[in-house]
């Protein structure tokens, strides 16, 4: 509607016609009755704080329309207790958010305690102090198990319940197996151990005389103290070492 | 069943399964290779192994399977015999002259 205007003057001791008078009457009408624009509310007039409390319909103020003092791109609002307060973006990139429990302190910005992942290189050497290790670095590091096995010795094909980084299993004869190492180890310098269920008597594991160890195999037997070989339900071979 | 290879030129075969991700694949050369294995090799279904592994030692490949070599397992089995016979003609000698059991054990330990 817009401004509105007075139609009809009326002077003293004129006659006022009924048409004129309800004209004038009418445009007022129209404009309070849901056509109040921005030009017929007076610039200093403002929606009391009271009022606003009264909204109780979700999304009735849009977020976008939020402002707050000194506001700049990347600030975050958080509520301090008895207000919602602007923390000011961080000036350093690759800084977290952190928060400080329930009892009502500010959250601040934090840069994470360690300063990035360390490289295969860091996690074998292991001196690293200030880096995490990814899990797909882990098991480079020297005290770490780098292969490992647990296979039924006794089924026409060897049948491993379970592995790590075992590429293969040969089946050599009665109780000699060859486990084969998906990863090889950087040389034959590893620690190899072994063990086996119990098939009677005192058979152990322990590493074949004539093939031993191989950078990406190991030969193993289960064998009794008088070398007789035999097949066991449970034979499970571990290493660990350098690669 | 995962496909095995088994390698002939060995006595007794010897059998290849490959694994990834803990699971049975078939074997590549690579593997084979890894594994310190060379030669002739025959690449079968792993079930069509024999089950029992009381004849491992004597499994052989005839006509592209692998079965047992039943000539090996009875000069095995009259081997065994042979050595039992002995060590009871040892334990009936033993006790005519009046000797206990751990003099007999003693001897049966020297035995071949």
């Amino acid at each position: 509607m817009g401004t509105i205007s007075k139609q009809y003057t009326f002077s003293a001791g004129a006659t006022i016609v009924a048409s004129e008078h309800n004209a004038n009457f009418d445009d007022i009408i129209n404009v309070v009755n849901g056509n109040i624009e921005n030009v017929n509310i007076k610039s200093t007039a403002a929606i009391v704080d009271t009022k606003l409390a009264q909204i109780t319909t979700a999304a009735k103020v849009a977020f976008s329309a939020l402002t707050v003092a000194s506001q700049a791109s990347g600030d975050i609002a958080y509520y301090s207790g008895s207000a919602w307060t602007r923390l000011a973006a961080s000036t350093e990139s690759n800084y977290f958010l952190k928060t400080q429990g329930t009892g009502g302190s500010a959250p601040v910005w934090t840069s994470l305690p360690v300063s990035g992942f360390a490289s295969s290189a860091e996690v074998v050497t292991g001196t690293e102090t200030a880096k995490a290790v990814a899990p797909n670095t882990m098991v480079s590091h020297q005290g770490v198990c780098k292969g490992w096995v647990n296979f039924n010795g006794t089924t026409g094909t060897l049948s491993a319940a379970d592995s790590f980084n075992v590429s293969g299993l040969t089946d050599n004869g009665t109780g000699d197996y060859t486990v084969t190492w998906d990863t090889d180890f950087g040389s034959v310098n590893y620690c190899l151990v072994g063990a086996c269920k119990d098939i009677g008597s005192a058979y152990f594991v322990q590493i074949e005389q004539s093939a031993g160890l191989a950078a990406g195999s190991s030969r193993v037997q289960v064998k009794a103290h008088d070398s007789s070989t035999g097949d066991s339900p449970v034979v499970c071979v571990m290493a660990i070492g350098d690669r | 069943m995962t496909k095995v290879r088994v390698y002939t030129d060995y006595d007794p075969v010897r059998v290849l399964v490959g694994i990834k991700n803990h699971n049975e694949v078939a074997p590549t050369d690579e593997l084979a290779l890894k594994s310190g294995l060379s030669g002739n090799f025959l690449e079968i279904e792993g079930s069509e192994l024999p089950t029992s592994r009381e004849f491992r030692k004597e499994w052989c490949v005839k006509n592209g399977k692998v079965e047992i070599d039943q000539d090996k397992v009875a000069k095995r089995i009259e081997k065994e015999d042979g050595l039992k016979q002995k060590a009871i003609k040892a334990k009936n000698v033993f006790e005519s002259l009046g000797l206990d059991k751990d003099a007999l054990m003693a001897y049966l330990k020297d035995l071949p």
